[in-house]
C-alpha cells in the first residue's frame, strides 16, 4: 500500500481523528477549503472509512497547532494526497475499535461492524460506539499499522455526490474570516508604496481625524481607526498627501521583457534527433500578465497576547506563513499560531500571506486586535500575478506527416515566490520595513510537475523531444502562483500544434491526436468528448475547436470542445468535456470544479490582462479588467469517465490549458489564422484579421 | 456631523447614528451588524454588495446613508429569514463555490423573481455581478426553476 506523503510526515492516527464521548468525531487536515468543496469531500472519505454519518464530524483544517503539517493546498493534490491520508488513518481507527469491542464481547473483528458509529453483532447493538469507547483506544499508534481501507465497491458515501456541507452558510455572515470581529479589534488598510523602492520623509506632522492612527515602519505605512470605514477614508486621505521618492521605471512592456536579457536557461530534456523528419511547422503563444481575481479582497486578523500571536488568514499554507512571519517579525516561531478561516476563492498565491503581515505588524504597534482588509487596487497592483509567458513548440513531420520531433522554449518567470518559511518568508510587506528584507526571485517548481514548463512536455508519442526554460531578467511586477502555472499556456501551444501538424498531414485533428497517443485514458476521453459533440453545424462566423491535456502528465485526463461564434468579439457557446479524475469523491462538487476552470480559461483567453505602460501596472479597478460575465458563460455537459476503483487523480487544475486551447483553435479555425497573443480580445481579433 | 438617519431594514425600522456620507454597506457591515452583505470592490463594479433600495437591486458600497433616510432596504439577511426559494435552489443546485459573490447574487436574483422578471431578464441583470469561481451556469439553473 502506498504511503501518501503526509501521512508520512504526520504517521499517527491521532493526528488525523480523536472520537469524542458525545458521539462526534474529529477530524484534521492541513488541507484548507478554498471553494473547491474540499472540506465536503474529506469528511465523506472518512465517514465512509468508519460509517459514521457526515454530520458527526467536525473538521478542523488548517491550523497550525492542530492540523497535521501537510504543506501546501496547492497542484490539485487534496484528495490524491490529504485525501488518501485521511482514508487510510480513519480505517485504522475503525480496525482498533472494532479489535477492542471484540475482546469485551469475546468475539472476533470479523463478526462485528458498524453503523452510524454503533458497534453491531448480528445485525444487533452491542452498547458498544466509537463513543463510548473512545477513552479505551489509543489512537497515538501509527495508522500504517493498523489501515485496512474499505474496496472502493463497498464505500456508500464517498462516490456519491453529495451537498456542499459548507455552502449554506456562505450565504450570509459567520463562516468567512472578513466576518470575523474580537474584542477591541480595529481595522487596517494598507498604503502600498508605489514602487519596490519608494521612499517618503518624515510623516508625523499629518494629522488624523477621529481616533484613527498612522503605523509606519521604515516605508510600510498603514492606518487603523475602531470604525472600518474611519479607517479606509483616512488611508485614502493620508494616502493622497504623501510624496514617495524612486527611481523612475524602466518603460520595458513585460512582454517586450521577454524578448530581452536572459538570467537563465536550463535545458530540461534534449535529443540528438531533433532534425529528422521532412516537414517543420512552429506555433508560438505569449499570455500577458493576469490576476487571480478574487472577488473578496484579502483580509486577516492579528492579536498579540503578551509575546504570543496568533493569526487568522484564508492561507494556503498556514505552516509555511507561520515560519515566514516568525522570520519577518523576529519573534519565535513557536509563539505564533496561524488558524486558516475561509476567505474569498483565491485560484493561487495572492495577497492572503501578505496580508497577515500587515495585520501582524499593525496588532503589534497598537497593542489591540486589528483586522485588515487589502483594497481592490492593491490586489490588481501589488499582489503577486500570474506571469506574462511565451511558449514556442516546433515539431517536424516524417514522410506520412506523423511527428518525428518537438522542440519547446518556455520563457516565463518562476511561478512561485509563494512564502516557504525561514529561507524565504517572501511577505510583500518585508521589503519596506525599516530593517528591509528583499523578496526572493522565487522557486521554479521542477519537473515532473514543472512550473512554468508545466505540461510543455507533450503526452503525445514523439520519438525526440527537447524541452528548454529560460527566465527573462526583467520582471517588473510580483510573479507567482495561479491556478495550473504554466500548464495553461503551454497546453493551448501543444494543442494549437498539434492543430497545424494535422492540417499538414492532410488529417482530422482528432484523429491526428488518437494516432499519436497510446494511453487507453487519453483515447477514452477524447473519443467520448467527439461523441458528445455530435454534428457540428457550420457557418461562416461557427468554428469548433478542440483541446486535450493529461494534467502534470499525471493527475486527471481532460478533452474539451467549444464552439465559438466570431463577429465583433468571439463568444463561446458551448463547451463539451469528458474526464476522467480516477476515483471522484464527490462527483458533482468534481465536476462543479472542473465547470469553473473551464468558465474562468475562456475569460483568461478572451478578456484578461494586466495593463502596462510607462513601466506602470496601470490596472486599477474592475473596470480595467473585465472578466467573464453572467451572459457570456456558455452551456456547458460535462461527463466523468474515470474508473471509481482507480487513484483519485485531482480536478481542480485540470480543465484550464485544455479549454483555453479549445478555445483558440475555435477561433483560429473561423479566422484562418492562427493566434500568438492572448487574450482574444475585440482588439486582437482585428488585428488579427488585418 | 454626525446625525440619525431613519430607514426600514429588512421589514423592521432601523437607525443608523453617524455621518450621512457612511456608505450603507459599512454602515450594515459595521453599526447595524449585518456582516452578510460583502465588501468586494468598494467601487460599485462587482456587485458583491447589492441589497435592494425600495425594492430595487442596488450595490451598497457607493450608496451614501444621506440616500437611504426614509427608504426601505433589503439585505441577504431579510431573504433568508423569508426563507425566499431561491435559497434552497441554490443549495440543491450546489451553486458557488467560495460563496463570496452570492449574498449580492441572491439578493438581486430573489427581488427580481418576486417582480416576476424572466430567468433571461434576470441573467442579463446579473452581468453586473461577478462571479470569479465559474458557478454562473447553476446559479441560473437554481433562479431558472424558480421562475418556470
Amino acid at each position: 500500500m502506498n504511503v501518501p506523503p503526509p501521512l508520512k510526515s504526520s504517521p499517527l492516527i491521532s493526528q488525523w481523528l480523536s472520537f469524542e464521548p458525545d458521539g462526534r468525531v474529529n477530524l484534521f487536515s492541513g488541507r484548507v477549503e478554498l471553494g473547491q468543496g474540499i472540506s465536503t469531500a474529506l469528511m465523506q472519505i472518512a465517514a465512509d472509512e468508519l460509517d459514521v454519518p457526515v454530520n458527526t464530524i467536525r473538521l478542523t483544517q488548517g491550523h497550525t497547532e492542530l492540523s497535521p503539517g501537510e504543506g501546501p493546498t496547492v497542484g490539485s493534490l487534496s484528495v490524491s494526497f490529504g485525501g488518501q491520508s485521511i482514508r487510510l488513518a480513519a480505517s485504522a481507527a475503525r480496525t482498533l475499535m472494532l479489535d477492542h469491542a471484540a475482546g469485551l464481547l469475546q468475539t472476533t473483528p470479523n463478526d462485528l461492524s458498524v453503523q452510524q458509529g454503533e458497534i453491531v453483532k448480528d445485525g444487533l447493538e452491542t452498547g458498544l460506539s466509537f463513543a463510548s469507547l473512545c477513552a479505551d483506544v489509543a489512537l497515538d499508534v501509527p495508522a500504517m499499522d493498523h489501515a485496512a481501507p474499505k474496496p472502493s465497491s463497498e464505500r456508500t458515501i464517498s462516490g456519491a455526490s453529495a451537498p456542499r456541507v459548507d455552502l449554506a452558510a456562505r450565504l450570509t455572515d459567520g463562516v468567512l474570516l472578513h466576518d470575523m470581529t474580537l474584542p477591541g479589534m480595529w481595522h487596517g488598510r494598507v498604503i502600498q508604496p508605489p514602487t519596490f523602492d519608494a521612499t517618503t520623509g518624515d510623516l508625523s506632522h499629518l494629522k488624523l481625524h477621529s481616533d484613527a492612527q498612522l503605523i509606519r515602519d521604515g516605508q510600510f505605512i498603514a492606518v487603523a481607526a475602531s470604525d472600518e470605514y474611519m479607517a479606509l477614508t483616512e488611508a485614502h486621505r493620508i494616502a493622497g498627501m504623501i510624496t514617495w521618492d524612486h527611481n523612475t521605471p524602466s518603460d520595458v512592456h513585460p512582454i517586450d521583457g521577454l524578448d530581452a536579457e536572459i538570467a537563465e536557461s536550463e535545458t530540461l530534456y534534449d535529443s540528438e534527433d531533433l532534425d529528422k523528419g521532412v516537414t517543420e511547422i512552429s506555433v508560438s503563444v505569449t499570455k500577458p500578465a493576469l490576476s487571480h481575481g478574487s472577488i473578496g479582497p484579502s483580509c486577516s486578523v492579528a492579536q498579540w497576547e503578551a509575546d504570543s500571536l496568533t493569526v487568522w488568514a484564508h492561507s494556503q499554507n498556514v505552516f509555511a506563513l507561520k515560519a515566514s512571519l516568525a522570520r519577518v517579525l523576529k519573534h519565535p516561531v513557536d509563539e505564533i499560531a496561524v488558524i486558516f478561516a475561509p476567505g474569498a476563492g483565491c485560484y493561487g498565491h495572492n495577497s492572503s500571506d501578505d496580508v497577515a503581515l500587515d495585520a501582524a505588524l499593525m496588532a503589534r504597534a497598537l497593542e489591540r486586535p486589528v483586522r485588515v482588509l487589502r483594497q481592490r487596487q492593491d490586489e490588481f497592483q501589488h499582489a503577486p500575478l500570474n506571469p506574462a509567458m511565451r511558449t514556442k513548440v516546433t515539431a517536424r513531420l516524417d514522410d506520412a506527416g506523423r511527428m518525428v520531433s518537438y522542440d519547446a522554449l518556455v520563457t516565463s518567470p518562476p511561478h512561485s515566490t509563494r512564502p516557504v518559511g525561514e529561507s524565504e518568508p517572501n511577505l510583500h510587506a518585508q521589503q519596506f520595513l525599516s530593517q528591509p528584507m528583499p523578496i526572493g526571485p522565487g522557486n521554479e517548481v521542477p519537473q515532473p510537475q514543472g512550473g512554468a514548463d508545466r505540461n510543455v512536455v507533450p503526452g503525445y508519442a514523439i520519438p525526440a523531444i527537447r524541452i528548454v526554460r529560460q527566465r527573462p531578467a526583467y520582471v517588473p511586477y510580483r510573479n507567482s502562483a495561479m491556478r495550473g502555472l504554466g500548464a495553461f499556456t503551454n497546453v493551448i501551444a501543444l494543442e494549437q500544434l498539434m492543430e497545424s501538424c494535422a492540417q499538414s498531414a492532410g488529417k482530422d485533428s482528432i484523429d491526428y491526436r488518437l494516432a499519436h497517443l497510446d494511453d487507453p485514458r487519453a483515447i477514452a476521453v477524447i473519443e467520448t468528448t467527439r461523441d458528445m459533440v455530435g454534428k457540428r453545424d457550420v457557418g461562416e462566423d461557427i468554428g469548433y475547436g478542440f483541446g486535450y491535456a493529461q494534467y502534470k502528465n499525471s493527475a486527471g485526463y481532460i478533452a474539451c470542445m467549444t464552439r465559438v461564434v466570431v463577429g465583433d468579439e468571439a463568444q463561446v457557446t458551448n463547451v463539451w468535456s469528458a474526464a476522467d479524475v480516477g476515483e471522484a469523491i464527490n462527483p458533482d462538487g468534481t465536476i462543479n470544479q472542473i465547470e469553473g476552470g473551464i468558465v474562468q480559461a475562456i475569460s483568461w483567453t478572451l478578456k484578461e490582462e494586466i495593463t502596462f505602460a510607462g513601466g506602470q501596472n496601470l490596472t486599477q479597478s474592475w473596470a480595467d479588467y473585465p472578466i467573464l460575465r453572467f451572459s457570456e458563460v456558455p452551456k456547458m455537459q460535462t461527463r466523468l469517465i474515470g474508473p471509481q476503483d482507480a487513484t483519485p487523480l485531482g480536478a481542480g487544475e485540470i480543465s484550464s490549458g485544455p479549454a483555453g486551447a479549445a478555445v483558440v483553435n475555435a477561433v483560429r479555425h473561423v479566422l484562418g489564422v492562427v493566434p500568438d497573443r492572448l487574450p482574444l480580445s475585440r482588439h486582437a481579433l482585428v488585428a488579427l484579421l488585418s | 456631523m454626525s446625525e440619525t438617519i431613519a430607514f426600514t431594514l429588512n421589514g423592521e425600522p432601523c437607525e443608523f447614528t453617524g455621518l450621512a456620507s457612511v456608505p450603507l454597506l459599512f454602515a450594515l457591515r459595521g453599526a447595524l451588524d449585518k456582516k452578510g452583505t460583502r465588501l468586494g470592490c468598494g467601487e460599485g463594479h462587482c456587485g458583491a454588495c447589492t441589497v435592494t433600495l425600495d425594492g430595487v437591486p442596488v450595490t451598497s458600497c457607493d450608496l451614501p446613508m444621506s440616500a437611504v433616510a426614509g427608504k426601505v432596504v433589503g439585505t441577504v439577511e431579510g431573504v433568508l429569514n423569508a426563507e425566499h426559494p431561491l435559497v434552497a435552489a441554490l443549495i440543491r443546485h450546489q451553486a458557488g463555490q467560495c460563496g463570496y459573490c452570492l449574498p449580492g447574487i441572491l439578493t438581486k436574483a430573489a427581488a427580481l423573481i418576486d417582480q416576476g422578471k424572466s430567468a433571461n431578464d434576470i441573467r442579463l441583470a446579473l452581468d453586473e455581478n461577478l462571479c470569479r469561481c465559474g458557478a454562473h451556469n447553476r446559479i441560473m439553473a437554481a433562479i431558472s426553476e424558480i421562475t418556470t
